[in-house]
Protein backbone atom coordinates (compact mmCIF):
# COMPACT_ATOMS: atom_id res chain seq x y z
CA UNK A 1 0.00 0.00 0.00
CA UNK A 2 1.62 2.98 -1.21
CA UNK A 3 0.97 6.73 0.81
CA UNK A 4 -1.73 7.74 -1.53
CA UNK A 5 -3.52 4.32 -1.25
CA UNK A 6 -3.09 4.72 2.73
CA UNK A 7 -4.47 8.27 2.20
CA UNK A 8 -7.41 7.23 0.06
CA UNK A 9 -8.56 4.30 2.23
CA UNK A 10 -8.64 6.67 5.23
CA UNK A 11 -10.62 9.29 3.48
CA UNK A 12 -13.43 6.33 2.50
CA UNK A 13 -13.71 5.90 6.36
CA UNK A 14 -11.97 2.31 6.20
CA UNK A 15 -8.15 0.98 7.61
CA UNK A 16 -5.92 0.98 5.67
CA UNK A 17 -2.24 -0.49 7.04
CA UNK A 18 -2.03 2.69 9.35
CA UNK A 19 -3.01 5.82 10.22
CA UNK A 20 -1.62 8.44 7.72
CA UNK A 21 0.68 11.27 8.87
CA UNK A 22 0.94 14.73 7.84
CA UNK A 23 3.55 17.87 8.31
CA UNK A 24 2.94 21.41 8.90
CA UNK A 25 6.42 22.89 7.61
CA UNK A 26 5.83 26.74 7.97
CA UNK A 27 8.29 28.45 5.57
CA UNK A 28 8.49 31.17 7.85
CA UNK A 29 9.64 29.65 10.61
CA UNK A 30 10.45 25.93 9.67
CA UNK A 31 13.19 26.41 12.81
CA UNK A 32 12.08 22.64 14.34
CA UNK A 33 12.02 21.61 11.22
CA UNK A 34 15.25 22.07 9.78
CA UNK A 35 16.59 20.68 13.35
CA UNK A 36 14.85 17.61 13.17
CA UNK A 37 16.33 17.29 9.36
CA UNK A 38 19.81 17.85 10.40
CA UNK A 39 19.61 15.58 13.41
CA UNK A 40 18.18 12.81 11.43
CA UNK A 41 20.79 13.61 8.32
CA UNK A 42 17.90 14.67 6.02
CA UNK A 43 19.00 16.86 3.15
CA UNK A 44 16.10 18.10 2.13
CA UNK A 45 12.26 18.42 2.92
CA UNK A 46 11.70 15.87 0.19
CA UNK A 47 14.14 13.52 2.28
CA UNK A 48 12.51 14.45 5.81
CA UNK A 49 8.88 13.87 4.55
CA UNK A 50 10.05 10.29 4.04
CA UNK A 51 12.20 9.43 6.80
CA UNK A 52 9.00 10.69 8.82
CA UNK A 53 6.74 8.70 6.61
CA UNK A 54 4.70 11.61 5.70
CA UNK A 55 1.57 10.79 3.10
CA UNK A 56 0.72 13.93 1.81
CA UNK A 57 2.14 16.77 -0.12
CA UNK A 58 1.09 20.36 -0.97
CA UNK A 59 1.28 22.17 -3.64
CA UNK A 60 0.82 26.28 -3.56
CA UNK A 61 2.19 29.03 -1.60
CA UNK A 62 5.93 29.20 -1.80
CA UNK A 63 6.76 25.48 -2.39
CA UNK A 64 10.41 25.45 -1.83
CA UNK A 65 12.60 22.50 -0.78
CA UNK A 66 15.88 24.40 0.43
CA UNK A 67 16.07 23.23 4.37
CA UNK A 68 17.15 26.82 5.59
CA UNK A 69 16.22 28.94 8.41
CA UNK A 70 15.20 31.99 7.40
CA UNK A 71 18.24 35.10 8.32
CA UNK A 72 15.89 36.80 11.11
CA UNK A 73 14.17 39.81 10.31
CA UNK A 74 14.65 43.60 11.34
CA UNK A 75 12.01 44.68 13.96
CA UNK A 76 10.39 47.12 12.03
CA UNK A 77 10.95 46.16 8.54
CA UNK A 78 7.90 46.66 6.23
CA UNK A 79 6.87 44.63 3.35
CA UNK A 80 4.42 44.20 0.93
CA UNK A 81 2.48 41.01 -0.03
CA UNK A 82 1.20 40.33 -3.54
CA UNK A 83 -2.28 41.78 -2.84
CA UNK A 84 -1.03 44.67 -1.63
CA UNK A 85 -1.46 44.31 2.15
CA UNK A 86 1.85 45.24 4.09
CA UNK A 87 3.28 43.86 6.87
CA UNK A 88 5.65 45.48 9.64
CA UNK A 89 7.62 42.40 11.56
CA UNK A 90 7.32 43.27 15.22
CA UNK A 91 9.94 43.32 17.96
CA UNK A 92 10.67 40.02 18.32
CA UNK A 93 11.69 39.78 14.59
CA UNK A 94 9.45 36.72 14.56
CA UNK A 95 5.98 37.85 13.95
CA UNK A 96 4.34 40.51 11.62
CA UNK A 97 1.59 42.88 11.80
CA UNK A 98 -0.80 44.73 9.20
CA UNK A 99 -0.09 47.55 8.78
CA UNK A 100 -1.72 48.89 5.43
CA UNK A 101 -4.86 47.86 4.12
CA UNK A 102 -5.57 48.46 0.71
CA UNK A 103 -9.68 48.25 1.03
CA UNK A 104 -9.11 51.11 3.25
CA UNK A 105 -7.66 52.93 0.82
CA UNK A 106 -8.49 52.37 -2.92
CA UNK A 107 -12.14 51.52 -3.83
CA UNK A 108 -13.22 47.69 -4.65
CA UNK A 109 -13.83 48.75 -8.37
CA UNK A 110 -10.41 50.50 -8.74
CA UNK A 111 -8.98 47.33 -6.99
CA UNK A 112 -7.33 44.74 -9.22
CA UNK A 113 -6.62 41.28 -7.96
CA UNK A 114 -2.93 39.61 -8.50
CA UNK A 115 -1.83 36.83 -10.70
CA UNK A 116 -1.79 33.83 -8.97
CA UNK A 117 0.33 32.01 -12.26
CA UNK A 118 3.51 32.40 -9.43
CA UNK A 119 2.07 29.69 -7.43
CA UNK A 120 1.97 27.27 -10.65
CA UNK A 121 5.77 28.05 -11.35
CA UNK A 122 6.79 24.77 -10.45
CA UNK A 123 3.15 23.22 -9.90
CA UNK A 124 3.50 20.82 -12.76
CA UNK A 125 7.14 19.47 -11.81
CA UNK A 126 6.12 18.40 -8.13
CA UNK A 127 3.11 17.16 -9.32
CA UNK A 128 4.98 14.60 -11.74
CA UNK A 129 7.20 13.56 -8.35
CA UNK A 130 4.53 12.77 -6.84
CA UNK A 131 1.56 11.87 -8.71
CA UNK A 132 -0.21 8.26 -7.99
CA UNK A 133 2.37 8.08 -4.97
CA UNK A 134 1.19 10.54 -2.83
CA UNK A 135 -1.83 12.27 -1.55
CA UNK A 136 -1.48 15.33 -3.35
CA UNK A 137 -3.11 18.86 -2.31
CA UNK A 138 -3.62 22.20 -4.18
CA UNK A 139 -3.83 25.17 -1.15
CA UNK A 140 -6.01 27.71 -1.67
CA UNK A 141 -6.34 28.68 2.35
CA UNK A 142 -7.51 32.39 2.78
CA UNK A 143 -10.25 31.24 0.33
CA UNK A 144 -13.02 34.47 0.99
CA UNK A 145 -12.66 35.63 4.54
CA UNK A 146 -9.05 35.80 5.46
CA UNK A 147 -8.68 37.85 2.10
CA UNK A 148 -10.87 39.77 2.61
CA UNK A 149 -10.17 40.99 6.34
CA UNK A 150 -6.50 41.47 5.32
CA UNK A 151 -7.88 43.82 2.51
CA UNK A 152 -10.18 45.77 4.37
CA UNK A 153 -9.20 45.24 7.82
CA UNK A 154 -10.26 42.98 10.56
CA UNK A 155 -12.35 44.74 12.26
CA UNK A 156 -13.75 47.13 9.89
CA UNK A 157 -14.44 43.97 7.50
CA UNK A 158 -16.45 42.58 10.79
CA UNK A 159 -18.35 45.79 10.77
CA UNK A 160 -19.14 45.33 6.93
CA UNK A 161 -20.67 41.68 7.78
CA UNK A 162 -23.66 44.45 9.49
CA UNK A 163 -23.25 47.98 7.68
CA UNK A 164 -22.17 47.31 3.94
CA UNK A 165 -23.84 44.33 2.72
CA UNK A 166 -23.02 45.11 -0.90
CA UNK A 167 -19.56 45.94 -0.52
CA UNK A 168 -19.30 42.56 1.17
CA UNK A 169 -21.44 40.37 -1.77
CA UNK A 170 -19.48 42.21 -4.61
CA UNK A 171 -15.81 41.64 -3.07
CA UNK A 172 -16.47 37.99 -1.69
CA UNK A 173 -18.10 37.52 -5.37
CA UNK A 174 -15.02 38.60 -6.71
CA UNK A 175 -13.01 36.44 -5.07
CA UNK A 176 -15.45 33.27 -5.37
CA UNK A 177 -14.80 33.84 -9.07
CA UNK A 178 -11.18 33.80 -9.03
CA UNK A 179 -10.44 30.79 -6.45
CA UNK A 180 -12.45 28.73 -8.75
CA UNK A 181 -10.13 29.47 -11.91
CA UNK A 182 -7.30 28.95 -9.50
CA UNK A 183 -9.07 25.51 -8.34
CA UNK A 184 -9.71 24.44 -11.76
CA UNK A 185 -6.04 24.72 -12.90
CA UNK A 186 -4.77 23.02 -9.60
CA UNK A 187 -7.46 20.10 -10.99
CA UNK A 188 -6.38 20.27 -14.55
CA UNK A 189 -2.41 19.49 -13.05
CA UNK A 190 -4.53 16.35 -11.69
CA UNK A 191 -4.22 17.15 -7.60
CA UNK A 192 -6.18 14.88 -5.49
CA UNK A 193 -7.87 17.40 -3.18
CA UNK A 194 -8.00 21.09 -2.90
CA UNK A 195 -7.31 22.38 0.56
CA UNK A 196 -10.32 25.71 1.49
CA UNK A 197 -9.67 27.32 4.61
CA UNK A 198 -9.96 30.63 6.30
CA UNK A 199 -9.63 31.00 10.29
CA UNK A 200 -13.01 31.58 11.37
CA UNK A 201 -12.77 29.69 14.67
CA UNK A 202 -11.14 31.24 18.05
CA UNK A 203 -10.01 30.00 21.23
CA UNK A 204 -13.40 29.20 22.73
CA UNK A 205 -15.66 29.83 19.93
CA UNK A 206 -15.96 31.33 16.54
CA UNK A 207 -14.59 34.76 15.27
CA UNK A 208 -18.15 35.32 13.63
CA UNK A 209 -21.18 35.00 14.46
CA UNK A 210 -22.30 31.21 12.99
CA UNK A 211 -25.25 32.92 11.17
CA UNK A 212 -22.77 35.55 9.38
CA UNK A 213 -20.42 33.08 8.02
CA UNK A 214 -24.18 31.29 7.22
CA UNK A 215 -25.51 34.01 5.08
CA UNK A 216 -22.34 35.52 3.44
CA UNK A 217 -19.45 32.57 3.30
CA UNK A 218 -21.68 28.96 3.37
CA UNK A 219 -23.36 29.76 0.01
CA UNK A 220 -19.86 30.88 -1.88
CA UNK A 221 -17.92 28.09 -0.19
CA UNK A 222 -21.26 25.55 -1.45
CA UNK A 223 -20.72 27.12 -5.03
CA UNK A 224 -16.86 26.80 -5.35
CA UNK A 225 -17.06 22.97 -3.92
CA UNK A 226 -19.58 22.25 -5.88
CA UNK A 227 -17.90 23.70 -9.16
CA UNK A 228 -14.55 22.27 -8.12
CA UNK A 229 -15.83 18.55 -7.72
CA UNK A 230 -18.07 19.32 -11.05
CA UNK A 231 -14.56 20.04 -13.08
CA UNK A 232 -12.51 16.61 -11.10
CA UNK A 233 -12.95 14.36 -9.23
CA UNK A 234 -10.98 15.76 -6.25
CA UNK A 235 -11.70 15.69 -2.15
CA UNK A 236 -12.30 19.08 -0.19
CA UNK A 237 -10.21 20.16 2.72
CA UNK A 238 -11.56 22.50 5.07
CA UNK A 239 -9.05 24.48 7.22
CA UNK A 240 -10.00 26.72 10.27
CA UNK A 241 -8.06 27.20 12.97
CA UNK A 242 -9.81 27.65 16.94
CA UNK A 243 -13.44 26.15 17.66
CA UNK A 244 -16.04 26.25 14.85
CA UNK A 245 -18.06 23.31 15.93
CA UNK A 246 -21.26 25.35 15.04
CA UNK A 247 -20.11 25.40 11.41
CA UNK A 248 -19.26 21.71 11.50
CA UNK A 249 -22.37 20.53 10.55
CA UNK A 250 -22.74 22.87 7.62
CA UNK A 251 -19.02 22.22 6.35
CA UNK A 252 -20.37 18.74 5.80
CA UNK A 253 -23.72 19.77 4.46
CA UNK A 254 -21.69 21.54 1.73
CA UNK A 255 -19.42 18.66 0.80
CA UNK A 256 -16.45 19.33 3.03
CA UNK A 257 -14.17 15.90 3.17
CA UNK A 258 -11.35 16.72 5.41
CA UNK A 259 -11.31 19.29 8.39
CA UNK A 260 -8.22 20.60 9.81
CA UNK A 261 -6.63 20.98 12.26
CA UNK A 262 -8.94 20.19 15.00
CA UNK A 263 -6.54 21.84 17.72
CA UNK A 264 -7.47 20.22 20.71
CA UNK A 265 -7.24 22.90 22.63
CA UNK A 266 -10.24 24.70 21.86
CA UNK A 267 -11.95 21.46 20.35
CA UNK A 268 -11.94 17.64 21.86
CA UNK A 269 -11.35 15.41 18.55
CA UNK A 270 -12.64 12.58 20.04
CA UNK A 271 -15.99 14.37 20.63
CA UNK A 272 -16.09 15.39 16.67
CA UNK A 273 -15.32 11.72 15.92
CA UNK A 274 -18.10 10.38 18.09
CA UNK A 275 -20.23 13.19 16.28
CA UNK A 276 -18.96 13.18 12.65
CA UNK A 277 -16.73 10.81 12.22
CA UNK A 278 -18.23 8.65 9.33
CA UNK A 279 -19.15 11.91 7.41
CA UNK A 280 -15.40 13.25 7.46
CA UNK A 281 -11.93 12.82 8.30
CA UNK A 282 -10.08 14.39 10.91
CA UNK A 283 -6.55 15.75 10.03
CA UNK A 284 -3.57 17.40 12.72
CA UNK A 285 -5.42 16.93 16.33
CA UNK A 286 -2.05 17.15 17.94
CA UNK A 287 -1.48 20.62 20.17
CA UNK A 288 0.81 23.11 19.00
CA UNK A 289 0.26 25.12 21.75
CA UNK A 290 0.40 23.12 24.46
CA UNK A 291 2.34 19.60 23.99
CA UNK A 292 4.13 19.98 20.89
CA UNK A 293 5.70 23.31 22.20
CA UNK A 294 5.91 23.00 26.30
CA UNK A 295 5.57 19.08 26.88
CA UNK A 296 8.13 16.67 26.55
CA UNK A 297 8.62 13.65 24.61
CA UNK A 298 7.09 11.53 26.60
CA UNK A 299 3.90 14.01 26.49
CA UNK A 300 3.76 14.05 22.55
CA UNK A 301 3.55 10.04 22.78
CA UNK A 302 1.02 9.95 25.31
CA UNK A 303 -1.45 12.39 23.36
CA UNK A 304 -0.95 10.85 20.26
CA UNK A 305 -1.57 7.45 21.74
CA UNK A 306 -4.75 8.97 22.73
CA UNK A 307 -5.90 10.40 19.58
CA UNK A 308 -4.98 6.93 18.09
CA UNK A 309 -7.35 5.31 20.53
CA UNK A 310 -10.20 7.60 20.28
CA UNK A 311 -10.24 8.46 16.59
CA UNK A 312 -8.58 6.48 14.42
CA UNK A 313 -11.05 3.32 14.57
CA UNK A 314 -12.71 2.99 11.37
CA UNK A 315 -10.02 5.24 9.12
CA UNK A 316 -10.69 9.00 8.98
CA UNK A 317 -8.21 10.14 10.91
CA UNK A 318 -4.66 11.47 9.44
CA UNK A 319 -2.64 12.70 12.13
CA UNK A 320 -0.47 16.04 11.92
CA UNK A 321 0.52 18.96 14.52
CA UNK A 322 -2.12 20.96 14.48
CA UNK A 323 -0.69 24.71 12.82
CA UNK A 324 2.87 25.58 12.25
CA UNK A 325 4.85 24.88 14.73
CA UNK A 326 6.41 27.84 16.79
CA UNK A 327 10.66 28.37 16.25
CA UNK A 328 10.78 27.44 20.08
CA UNK A 329 9.51 23.84 19.62
CA UNK A 330 11.59 21.14 20.79
CA UNK A 331 12.62 19.39 17.06
CA UNK A 332 13.05 16.05 19.43
CA UNK A 333 8.89 15.99 19.66
CA UNK A 334 8.65 16.60 15.94
CA UNK A 335 10.13 13.14 15.53
CA UNK A 336 8.47 11.63 19.12
CA UNK A 337 4.93 12.45 17.34
CA UNK A 338 6.20 10.44 13.73
CA UNK A 339 7.71 7.46 15.51
CA UNK A 340 5.21 6.88 17.78
CA UNK A 341 2.28 7.83 15.17
CA UNK A 342 3.75 5.03 12.84
CA UNK A 343 4.20 2.57 15.99
CA UNK A 344 0.85 2.36 17.74
CA UNK A 345 -1.08 3.78 14.48
CA UNK A 346 -1.08 0.61 13.10
CA UNK A 347 -4.27 -1.69 11.78
CA UNK A 348 -5.69 -3.66 13.53
CA UNK A 349 -5.84 -1.29 16.25
CA UNK A 350 -4.88 -2.81 19.59
CA UNK A 351 -7.28 -2.23 22.32
CA UNK B 1 -41.43 57.76 27.71
CA UNK B 2 -38.15 58.19 29.27
CA UNK B 3 -37.59 54.58 30.36
CA UNK B 4 -39.29 53.25 26.87
CA UNK B 5 -36.77 54.71 25.20
CA UNK B 6 -34.16 53.74 27.62
CA UNK B 7 -35.01 50.37 26.63
CA UNK B 8 -35.08 50.14 23.52
CA UNK B 9 -31.35 51.66 22.98
CA UNK B 10 -30.14 48.84 25.41
CA UNK B 11 -32.10 46.50 22.95
CA UNK B 12 -30.94 48.16 19.96
CA UNK B 13 -27.15 48.11 20.91
CA UNK B 14 -27.83 44.62 21.93
CA UNK B 15 -29.19 43.72 18.42
CA UNK B 16 -26.62 45.47 16.50
CA UNK B 17 -28.90 47.82 15.17
CA UNK B 18 -25.94 51.06 14.53
CA UNK B 19 -28.64 53.51 12.90
CA UNK B 20 -31.06 52.72 15.88
CA UNK B 21 -28.33 53.08 18.82
CA UNK B 22 -27.67 57.10 17.13
CA UNK B 23 -30.98 57.41 16.59
CA UNK B 24 -32.07 56.93 19.70
CA UNK B 25 -29.23 58.42 21.74
CA UNK B 26 -30.37 61.98 19.87
CA UNK B 27 -33.56 61.49 21.29
CA UNK B 28 -32.62 60.68 24.97
CA UNK B 29 -30.09 64.33 24.69
CA UNK B 30 -33.49 65.95 23.26
CA UNK B 31 -35.37 64.85 26.37
CA UNK B 32 -32.48 66.21 28.41
CA UNK B 33 -31.56 62.88 29.53
CA UNK B 34 -28.47 62.86 31.58
CA UNK B 35 -25.34 61.77 29.16
CA UNK B 36 -24.27 59.42 31.95
CA UNK B 37 -27.53 57.71 32.55
CA UNK B 38 -27.32 57.18 28.84
CA UNK B 39 -23.87 55.97 29.33
CA UNK B 40 -25.24 53.22 31.65
CA UNK B 41 -27.58 52.18 29.60
CA UNK B 42 -25.60 51.41 26.89
CA UNK B 43 -22.93 49.98 29.13
CA UNK B 44 -25.81 47.22 30.18
CA UNK B 45 -26.18 46.81 27.02
CA UNK B 46 -22.48 46.04 26.41
CA UNK B 47 -22.85 43.52 29.65
CA UNK B 48 -25.38 41.88 28.09
CA UNK B 49 -23.74 41.16 24.96
CA UNK B 50 -20.38 40.12 27.08
CA UNK B 51 -22.75 37.88 28.76
CA UNK B 52 -23.88 36.41 25.72
CA UNK B 53 -20.50 36.37 24.28
CA UNK B 54 -19.71 34.31 27.57
CA UNK B 55 -22.49 31.91 27.16
CA UNK B 56 -21.83 31.50 23.55
CA UNK B 57 -24.27 32.94 21.84
CA UNK B 58 -22.82 35.87 20.30
CA UNK B 59 -18.88 35.86 19.25
CA UNK B 60 -16.19 37.58 18.31
CA UNK B 61 -18.04 39.75 15.47
CA UNK B 62 -20.46 40.78 18.04
CA UNK B 63 -17.92 42.35 20.50
CA UNK B 64 -16.62 44.14 17.65
CA UNK B 65 -19.70 45.60 16.14
CA UNK B 66 -21.21 46.60 19.64
CA UNK B 67 -17.87 48.42 20.56
CA UNK B 68 -17.85 50.11 17.51
CA UNK B 69 -21.76 51.33 18.40
CA UNK B 70 -20.71 52.19 21.51
CA UNK B 71 -17.89 54.19 20.54
CA UNK B 72 -20.32 56.15 18.07
CA UNK B 73 -22.59 56.79 20.52
CA UNK B 74 -19.66 58.34 23.36
CA UNK B 75 -18.75 60.93 19.97
CA UNK B 76 -22.15 62.12 20.19
CA UNK B 77 -22.48 62.20 24.26
CA UNK B 78 -18.90 63.15 24.71
CA UNK B 79 -19.86 66.92 24.31
CA UNK B 80 -22.56 66.57 26.59
CA UNK B 81 -20.61 65.33 29.87
CA UNK B 82 -20.16 67.73 32.38
CA UNK B 83 -17.03 65.95 34.10
CA UNK B 84 -15.61 63.02 33.36
CA UNK B 85 -14.23 62.90 36.29
CA UNK B 86 -16.35 59.89 37.62
CA UNK B 87 -12.71 57.52 37.72
CA UNK B 88 -12.36 54.29 38.99
CA UNK B 89 -8.63 54.68 39.01
CA UNK B 90 -5.91 54.34 36.37
CA UNK B 91 -4.76 51.22 34.16
CA UNK B 92 -2.12 50.89 31.95
CA UNK B 93 -3.08 48.03 29.20
CA UNK B 94 -0.96 47.17 26.03
CA UNK B 95 -0.60 43.49 24.04
CA UNK B 96 3.27 42.26 25.43
CA UNK B 97 6.09 41.88 23.22
CA UNK B 98 6.27 39.52 20.28
CA UNK B 99 2.34 39.32 20.22
CA UNK B 100 0.53 42.00 17.86
CA UNK B 101 -2.86 40.78 18.79
CA UNK B 102 -5.13 43.41 20.33
CA UNK B 103 -8.39 41.93 19.98
CA UNK B 104 -8.64 40.94 23.75
CA UNK B 105 -7.45 43.68 24.82
CA UNK B 106 -10.15 45.97 22.82
CA UNK B 107 -12.53 43.91 24.69
CA UNK B 108 -11.17 44.58 28.13
CA UNK B 109 -10.30 48.17 27.46
CA UNK B 110 -13.65 48.57 26.58
CA UNK B 111 -15.09 46.80 29.47
CA UNK B 112 -12.70 48.85 31.57
CA UNK B 113 -13.74 52.47 30.03
CA UNK B 114 -17.69 51.96 30.41
CA UNK B 115 -16.78 50.88 34.05
CA UNK B 116 -15.27 54.19 34.92
CA UNK B 117 -11.48 53.42 34.42
CA UNK B 118 -9.05 55.91 32.87
CA UNK B 119 -7.57 53.44 30.69
CA UNK B 120 -3.53 54.21 29.09
CA UNK B 121 -3.31 51.86 25.97
CA UNK B 122 0.22 51.30 25.29
CA UNK B 123 -0.80 49.55 21.47
CA UNK B 124 0.51 46.05 20.90
CA UNK B 125 3.76 44.32 20.74
CA UNK B 126 5.00 45.96 24.08
CA UNK B 127 8.08 45.84 25.64
CA UNK B 128 8.23 45.13 29.11
CA UNK B 129 9.84 48.55 30.28
CA UNK B 130 7.28 50.72 28.32
CA UNK B 131 4.50 49.11 30.75
CA UNK B 132 6.67 50.57 33.55
CA UNK B 133 7.91 53.55 32.34
CA UNK B 134 3.79 54.06 31.80
CA UNK B 135 2.86 53.26 34.77
CA UNK B 136 5.44 55.65 36.39
CA UNK B 137 3.99 58.58 34.10
CA UNK B 138 0.92 58.28 34.83
CA UNK B 139 0.57 56.65 38.24
CA UNK B 140 -1.48 53.95 37.80
CA UNK B 141 -1.40 51.25 39.72
CA UNK B 142 -2.45 48.44 37.84
CA UNK B 143 -0.89 46.75 34.60
CA UNK B 144 -3.24 45.23 33.03
CA UNK B 145 -1.08 42.82 29.51
CA UNK B 146 -2.77 41.03 27.50
CA UNK B 147 -1.18 37.87 25.71
CA UNK B 148 -2.97 35.50 22.60
CA UNK B 149 0.54 33.57 22.04
CA UNK B 150 2.08 31.05 24.46
CA UNK B 151 5.40 32.11 23.30
CA UNK B 152 4.96 35.26 24.03
CA UNK B 153 3.68 35.28 27.31
CA UNK B 154 6.45 34.60 29.18
CA UNK B 155 8.02 37.94 28.37
CA UNK B 156 4.97 38.70 31.13
CA UNK B 157 7.60 38.40 33.57
CA UNK B 158 9.87 40.60 32.60
CA UNK B 159 7.83 43.23 33.41
CA UNK B 160 7.19 41.93 36.98
CA UNK B 161 11.29 41.65 37.37
CA UNK B 162 11.69 45.37 35.70
CA UNK B 163 8.67 46.50 38.37
CA UNK B 164 10.71 44.50 40.97
CA UNK B 165 13.93 46.45 39.52
CA UNK B 166 12.63 50.14 40.00
CA UNK B 167 11.45 49.42 43.56
CA UNK B 168 7.55 49.73 42.01
CA UNK B 169 6.78 45.92 42.55
CA UNK B 170 4.50 46.51 45.65
CA UNK B 171 2.96 49.79 44.64
CA UNK B 172 2.09 48.45 41.39
CA UNK B 173 -0.44 45.15 40.47
CA UNK B 174 0.17 43.03 37.30
CA UNK B 175 -2.63 41.21 35.80
CA UNK B 176 -2.24 38.97 32.58
CA UNK B 177 -4.88 38.27 30.56
CA UNK B 178 -5.87 36.29 27.03
CA UNK B 179 -5.82 32.92 25.80
CA UNK B 180 -2.19 32.05 26.99
CA UNK B 181 -3.19 32.73 30.61
CA UNK B 182 -2.92 30.06 32.84
CA UNK B 183 -3.07 30.09 36.87
CA UNK B 184 0.44 28.18 37.25
CA UNK B 185 1.36 31.74 35.78
CA UNK B 186 0.85 33.75 39.05
CA UNK B 187 3.28 31.88 40.59
CA UNK B 188 6.01 31.15 38.30
CA UNK B 189 5.93 34.70 36.41
CA UNK B 190 5.23 36.84 39.77
CA UNK B 191 2.13 38.32 38.36
CA UNK B 192 -1.05 39.22 40.87
CA UNK B 193 -3.87 37.42 38.64
CA UNK B 194 -3.83 35.65 35.12
CA UNK B 195 -7.07 34.90 33.41
CA UNK B 196 -8.49 33.89 30.08
CA UNK B 197 -12.04 35.70 30.59
CA UNK B 198 -12.11 39.36 29.81
CA UNK B 199 -15.03 39.66 32.36
CA UNK B 200 -13.93 37.91 35.28
CA UNK B 201 -10.80 39.90 34.74
CA UNK B 202 -12.78 43.56 34.53
CA UNK B 203 -14.10 41.70 38.35
CA UNK B 204 -10.77 41.42 39.28
CA UNK B 205 -9.41 44.95 38.43
CA UNK B 206 -12.85 46.56 40.04
CA UNK B 207 -11.80 44.53 43.12
CA UNK B 208 -8.32 45.83 43.26
CA UNK B 209 -9.32 49.43 42.67
CA UNK B 210 -12.09 49.39 45.31
CA UNK B 211 -9.54 47.97 47.78
CA UNK B 212 -7.04 50.70 46.40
Amino acid sequence: MNPRERVLRALEHEEPDRVPLDETIDWAHPHPWVYAANYLGAKTYEDLRRRLGIDLRRIGWSTQEELKIPSERRPGLIFEDSWGVKYEVTADGVHTRVIYHPLQHISLSDFEFPSFDKIFDRAAEFIRIWRGEYFVQGVMYCTLFEIARLLRGFNRFLIDLYENPSFVNELLDRLLKYRLEMGKRFIELGVDCIQLGDDVGAQTGMLIHPNLWRKYFKPRMKALIDELKKHGDVYIWYHSDGNVKPIIPDLIEIGVNILNPIQPDCMDPAEIKEKYGDKITLHGTISVQETMQLGSEEDVKREVITRISTCAHGGGLIIAPAHGLQPSTPFKNIIALYEVAKKYGRYPLKR
Amino acid sequence: MTSNILDALKDALINMDAAKVIDLVNKALTLKLDPIEIIGVLRSGMDEVGRRFESGEYFISELVMSGEIMKRALEILKPHLKSEGRGKGKIVLGTIIGDLHDIGKEIIKTLLISSGFEVYDLGVDVPPEKFVEAAKETGAKIIGISALLSTSIVNTAKVVEKLREEGLRDKVKVIVGGAAARQWMIEKYGLDAAINDAIKGLEIIRRWAEEG
